[in-house]
Formats: structure tokens, C-alpha cells, sequence
């Protein structure tokens, strides 16, 4: 019992749970690069929040069900089809053996989920069944998923019933983005402050993965060229390399760096950085830990009743 | 003014902390229930969950870690690990770079790097990377400006005061001066990174032929 990969696109991969507590080991969080949208995506087809499913970068993807499943498909808006016929986003679709689903180019955003009603059957490795591409392991062999992969299932109950995620708990992705900052361990060396963050917008270059992504804008001055001494980086960092443009550290990024940190995206909004494209714009807006920690719960607190649970880290 | 803790949203900063220092903080912060405990070079990072601790919390909690003092190490859990190096020209791409850098000749650097008194500063880079330092003046040896596409997986670098080991085949930046045979890390093992912090290591020399023995791998 499988699933097919028919086209896997730019990078289609299976994801689950970020790999917890290794940053010590240099093993990057990894996971879901969007983890509100693969727990909604899970949410339709009655699997736990953080199982396995595949986060499929850009589109088109196709894939083929070798037997009888529900499957949904959440994260950037696009046209999603059964065998041909327009079907929804953010809804249970039960799919027969032998139907395909194709996920067609997003039109914001970038990364889609689709979420399958039985379990993916791949080993977890230390203790996620998620793949850390640049690294290597997990997932499928430790890789994307190419064209003609079979991905091995589980035995699994009948499929649930169809549900709909609640209209006002969709996210809406466009092609531009606010995500908040505090400021980082380097902040002082701004030479205009924050303000050199927060006063101009940044558009997302090609060289972006789940890595990282650089950012174009307006070059950044630092008052002070004094190498740091190499230390922890995070998801949602943003490093000021020379060049002066800075670089967005992503799920997967290293975890540590020697570049100056000028600032941090708040947990409560990282999520969004899997959903930023090459050519998407955004404003970087600063607030203070205390602020950022309330934001973190009342969106905890807005996704509580349909997502119980919900980690966003 | 530079705080001695900076603070993020979900993770705290200690700065400004010796060797000893980063590697006793961090044993003692294992038991403080931390998300992450990444040590740095000279610093000391802890990640929570915010919807587990709170701010106030974690920095009340950190600070009392600090106020602990100079927690020095405890050498016993950590036994010293030797590994084995091989210096043969074939691997140790940059050996005359750096020992022109280090004013010593080349033929002397095997001898000259297994003589320090390594240990291990922190994990970094990529899994199992492994940032050694030791007590010696070495000066500055730069990055390379063109990095390599691909160096072998076991492959030592030299940064100045900061010994590199790849555990991946792979691009790399660093100046190289030899391969260990050893295994830096394995997802599938019950401990994947070979090295910790704190720990001390020994280069024992091999030829060539003992490094291919050791590593299963064809001469």
C-alpha cells in the first residue's frame, strides 16, 4: 500500500515533526518549514498535528493513491485536482486506489501540505520522521522525494469523514508579508538601529531554501567590523554577512554562525518564513520580547480549539 | 553597553565566557529543563518554549545559573578521545599555506598539531562538526577565498586557534591538514555525535595505508 510520486516538482518532502533538542549536536530543527499549515492539513484527516506528510515547494506536484485514502491539502493557495476535476483546499478529498492529485503552482506563498489519512511508513530517525535534506537522513533516504518514488503506508482505518477547516482559521498568503522581529545579539552594532531593519522592505532572492534565504534591500551598516566569535543561530536569525544583505536563517539553517545576529523573528511568526518565495517582499517589524511572547499565545490561543496542541516550534 | 545576557523571545544568551566556563554552564543548564542547550565559542545559548516557561522565567533561571559561578566541568563524565590522523600530502590539500602562516616548515605541522592539547568547544556547522581549541598562540590563518567544492569526510581544518572536523564529504572553507579515520557522527547511532563539549582530544598519527584500514576505504 503506497503512494506515488508521479511528478515531485522543484523539492517535494517528507516532513513531520522538527528534531528537538539536537541543536547541540549541529543537528538543525528541521520539520515543517510551515508548521501551522501541516497541522491543519493533518487536522482534515484525523492524524496527529505533527505527523508525516509531504511539503511539496512551489508546485506542480502529482502524486497517485495505490489505495483507498483521505488526503487534504493546506499551506500556499493553488489549484488542486482529482484525476482532472477542481477540488478544494483546507477540505477532507477521499481518493479511490488509482486516483491521482495533482497541487498546481502556488500562486503566493510557497510550500503546500498534503496530508494522507493513513500513516507514511518510513523509520523515524532520532526521533522524527522528518528530512533534513542538507544533512542527509530521515525522511525518504534522507532526500526529496524524484519522480517514480513509492511511499510505503501503513495499514489504516477507514478514512474520516470530510470536514473543512473553519473559514477564519485559513491563512491567507499574498506576496507580501509582516513578520516581527526583537532584536538580535549583534542588534548594537546597527549603526542606524533597528530602524535600519524595520524602515525599509526586503524581497526575497532566489538563493533561498529551507536553509535560508538572502534578502535584497538596502544595504546595512554595522558600526563595528570585529569578528564574533562563532555561536548559536536559530531559525528566523537574521545574520548581516559583509556584503551588508542580510540572510533570513531558515527551518533547516546550521545552528551556529559567526556572522553578526541583528535581529530574530519571533517564534510566534516563523512559520511564515516557509511560506516566503523568491521575489516575495516583507517588512520587518520590531517589538519587545514581552510583546512577542503574547502575540505567541494569543495565536496559540486563536488556533486552540481546531488545533489543540498547536506547537509553533 | 553590552549585556552579559542577551535576550530573544524564546532563547537567551550568556556571553563572554571562557572554555571551562560555556562547558560547566552547560552541564549544569542540562537539568534546568531548557529546549536547547547550544553551546559557542565563548557563549552559552538556551531555547524554551513560550508556552511552557515565560520570559521572566527563563531569564530568572539563566541568571541563577550564572550566579552559580565558574561550574567547572566534570572531567570524569567526559573520558579524552583519540583520534586518528592521517598528514599524507593526498589529504592535507593547504599543509604549506599553513605552515608558512604558522612560520614553521611543512614537514614539521604533523608533529607541531599533534602536539596541542585539544578539546572540544562546541558542535556546529553541520551534525557532528566538531570546533576544537587549545591554549597555544596560533595566529590568524584566513578562510579560504575560494572554497572548495568537495573535501572528504573526516577532513581537519585550521583556522587559527580553531581546529575544524568535517564529518561530511562536502564543500568547505577551511584550510585542510589531514583526515581522521573516525566516524564524527551517525544518525542511527544510540549516540550520534562522537565528540562533547568539554572533551579532550588526542591526534594519534597514522600512514596511509592504516588510515585506509581504518576506514574501510580503498588506498
Amino acid at each position: 500500500m503506497s503512494l506515488t510520486v508521479i511528478k515531485a516538482g522543484i523539492q517535494s518532502s517528507i516532513q513531520a515533526a522538527p528534531f528537538r533538542g539536537l541543536r547541540k549536536l549541529a543537528v538543525p530543527s528541521g520539520g515543517a518549514a510551515d508548521v501551522l499549515s501541516l497541522a491543519l492539513a493533518n487536522r482534515l484527516v484525523g492524524k496527529p498535528l505533527e505527523a508525516a506528510a509531504v511539503e511539496v515547494t512551489l508546485g506542480p506536484a502529482e502524486f497517485r493513491a495505490e489505495r483507498a485514502m483521505a488526503v487534504a491539502v493546506t499551506g500556499a493557495p493553488c489549484q488542486v485536482a482529482i484525476n482532472g476535476e477542481d477540488a478544494e483546499q483546507h477540505e477532507t478529498l477521499h481518493l479511490a486506489a488509482g486516483d491521482t492529485i495533482s497541487i498546481g503552482r502556488v500562486w503566493a506563498g510557497c510550500r503546500t501540505y498534503l496530508a494522507i489519512s493513513v500513516d507514511i511508513a518510513v523509520a523515524p530517525v532520532l526521533g522524527s520522521q522528518s528530512t533534513l535534506i542538507a544533512a542527509g537522513f530521515g525522511g525518504l533516504d534522507g532526500r526529496a522525494l524524484a519522480d517514480g518514488d513509492v511511499i510505503a503506508l501503513e495499514d489504516g482505518d477507514a478514512p474520516p469523514d470530510k470536514i473543512t477547516t473553519p473559514a477564519e482559521l485559513q491563512p491567507f498568503f499574498g506576496h507580501g508579508f509582516v513578520l516581527r522581529i526583537v532584536g538580535g545579539p549583534e542588534s548594537d552594532r546597527l549603526a542606524l538601529g533597528m530602524a535600519a531593519l524595520s524602515r525599509k522592505r526586503w524581497r526575497v532572492s532566489s538563493r533561498s531554501s529551507r536553509m535560508g534565504l538572502k534578502l535584497q534591500g538596502t544595504a546595512i551598516d554595522l558600526n563595528s567590523a570585529a569578528p564574533i566569535r562563532s555561536g548559536a543561530v536559530f531559525p528566523g536569525i537574521i545574520q548581516c554577512p559583509p556584503d551588508g544583505m542580510p540572510y533570513l536563517i531558515g527551518c533547516e539553517g546550521q545552528t551556529t554562525g559567526g556572522y553578526p545576529r541583528i535581529g530574530q523573528v519571533i517564534r510566534a511568526d516563523r512559520h511564515l518564513i516557509g511560506q516566503l518565495a523568491p521575489n516575495a517582499t516583507m517588512l520587518l517589524v520590531p517589538v519587545q520580547g514581552e510583546q512577542a511572547e503574547q502575540i505567541h499565545a494569543e495565536k496559540l490561543g486563536l488556533w486552540a480549539e481546531w488545533l489543540p496542541g498547536l506547537a509553533l516550534g | 553597553m553590552t549585556l552579559p545576557i542577551y535576550c530573544a523571545d524564546d532563547w537567551l544568551m550568556i556571553r563572554s565566557l571562557g572554555p571551562d566556563q560555556v562547558t560547566g554552564l552547560a552541564q549544569a543548564a542540562q537539568a534546568q529543563g531548557w529546549e536547547d542547550v547550544v553551546p559557542g565559542l565563548d557563549s552559552l545559548s538556551l531555547s524554551w518554549n513560550p508556552a511552557e516557561r515565560s520570559l521572566e522565567t527563563a531569564r530568572a533561571v539563566a541568571e541563577a545559573l550564572v550566579a552559580q559561578g565558574n561550574a567547572a566541568p566534570a572531567e570524569d563524565a567526559l573520558p579524552p578521545i583519540t583520534l586518528h590522523i592521517c598528514y599524507d600530502a593526498v589529504w592535507a590539500h593547504d599543509a604549506e599555506i599553513v605552515a608558512e602562516l604558522l612560520g614553521i616548515a611543512t614537514d614539521v605541522l604533523p608533529h607541531w598539531h599533534a602536539a596541542q592539547d585539544w578539546r572540544v568547544a562546541m558542535l556546529g556547522f553541520q551534525p557532528g562538526f566538531g570546533y576544537l581549541v587549545c591554549d597555544a598562540h596560533i595566529p590568524e590563518i584566513p578562510r579560504l577565498s575560494d572554497p572548495r567544492a568537495h573535501v572528504a569526510r573526516g577532513s581537519v581544518g585550521l583556522l587559527g586557534q580553531i581546529c575544524g572536523l568535517y564529518p561530511h564529504a562536502g564543500p568547505g572553507g577551511w584550510p585542510i591538514i589531514g583526515r581522521i579515520a573516525e566516524t564524527l557522527f551517525d544518525p542511527h547511532a544510540a549516540s550520534p555525535a562522537l565528540l562533547t563539549p568539554g572533551q579532550k582530544v588526542r591526534f594519534e598519527r597514522v600512514d596511509g595505508p592504516t588510515l585506509s584500514r581504518l576506514t574501510g576505504e580503498p588506498a
